[in-house]
């Protein structure tokens, strides 16, 4: 075998596994980075979130870009709902970054 | 490392000694061999880990059983057959992870044949003279077939080895974030 048919297949197999890995982590997307839809059974329980939730409020924060922030302790988690029906539009997006991390609703 | 080495080149010459060459080959020689040169790196590791000789002796006495064993209470079930040797021999249940021990087994049978058995790096790649004067096929004097088979395993450049390689490259990138001390660090 040639030395570059040999890179070539060591580079194609590195190449394939990164976009596998990349493919897995937006349809798993384990710390909400990239809002993808959750799929109940498989990639409705993000568990790995709370061990990083510095890191997950900051992307969500990013990417939801919110116009009401919900700030304060269990009593604003507790008492706000961020999707509810009497946010007025102008409000909207409404992100509340409780202490489990997050939710948002618009 | 060198001082390492000469630890164990002093252990051979002291088994040398003791045993005068009359197990030689045979089979629990080997056997024994292997033991004592296992046993000897394992306790070598913690005083290379340790920050001070106190704290190696406190870790030595505990992985030889003088601090008692404690086996996590989820795992109690798994003992029961075997309740009165559990109470003679003083085990205790703590209320730690029994799937991180269960884990932490399986590694460990995973990883000890991989270095008792699998070939290492000079044997795999023994037909590009990966040193000066490397024996042709030193794994070949051990015998069974398993392990001639094994033995045979050698790097050539093909489609295999470069998926292997590519997916063990793959492996070790994605694992770089996981902090890892070197060993030697302290030397």
């Amino acid at each position: 075998m040639r030395p570059l048919c040999f890179f070539a297949w060591l580079g194609g197999t590195v190449v394939t596994l990164v976009c596998l890995a990349i493919a897995l982590g937006v349809a798993v997307d384990p710390y909400r980075m990239y809002g993808t839809g959750t799929v109940p059974g498989w990639t409705a329980l993000k568990p790995r979130i709370y061990n990083q939730t510095l890191i997950a409020k900051t992307y969500q924060l990013e990417r939801i870009r919110p116009a009401t922030l919900l700030l304060g302790n269990s009593r604003v988690e507790i008492g706000f709902d961020p999707e509810g029906r009497a946010w007025p539009a102008s409000a909207s997006p409404v992100f509340l970054p409780s202490l489990q991390c997050c939710r948002s609703g618009r | 490392m060198a001082r390492r080495q000469l630890d164990f080149c002093v252990l051979r010459r002291v088994a040398r000694l003791l045993f005068d060459g009359q197990f030689r080959g045979s089979r629990a020689g080997t056997g024994f061999g292997w033991a004592l040169t296992f046993v000897s790196v394992v306790v070598g590791w913690v005083f290379f880990r340790a920050p001070n000789l106190d704290a190696a002796l406190t870790i030595l006495g505990g992985m030889s059983g003088r601090n008692g064993i404690a086996i996590p209470a989820g795992r109690a079930f798994a003992l029961e057959p075997v309740q009165g040797l559990v109470s003679a021999l003083g085990i205790v249940f703590s209320n730690e992870s029994g799937s991180n021990l269960v884990e932490s087994c399986l590694w460990i049978m995973v990883l000890l044949a991989i270095a008792f058995w699998a070939p290492n790096t000079q044997q795999l790649m023994r037909a590009y003279a990966p040193a000066l004067n490397i024996p042709g096929t030193p794994s070949l004097e051990l015998g069974d077939a398993w392990r001639h088979a094994l033995s045979r395993v050698r790097w050539v450049a093909s489609p295999g080895w470069a998926i292997t390689t590519g997916v063990l490259a793959f492996l070790g990138t994605i694992s770089i974030v996981r902090v890892s001390e070197f060993l030697y660090w302290q030397f």
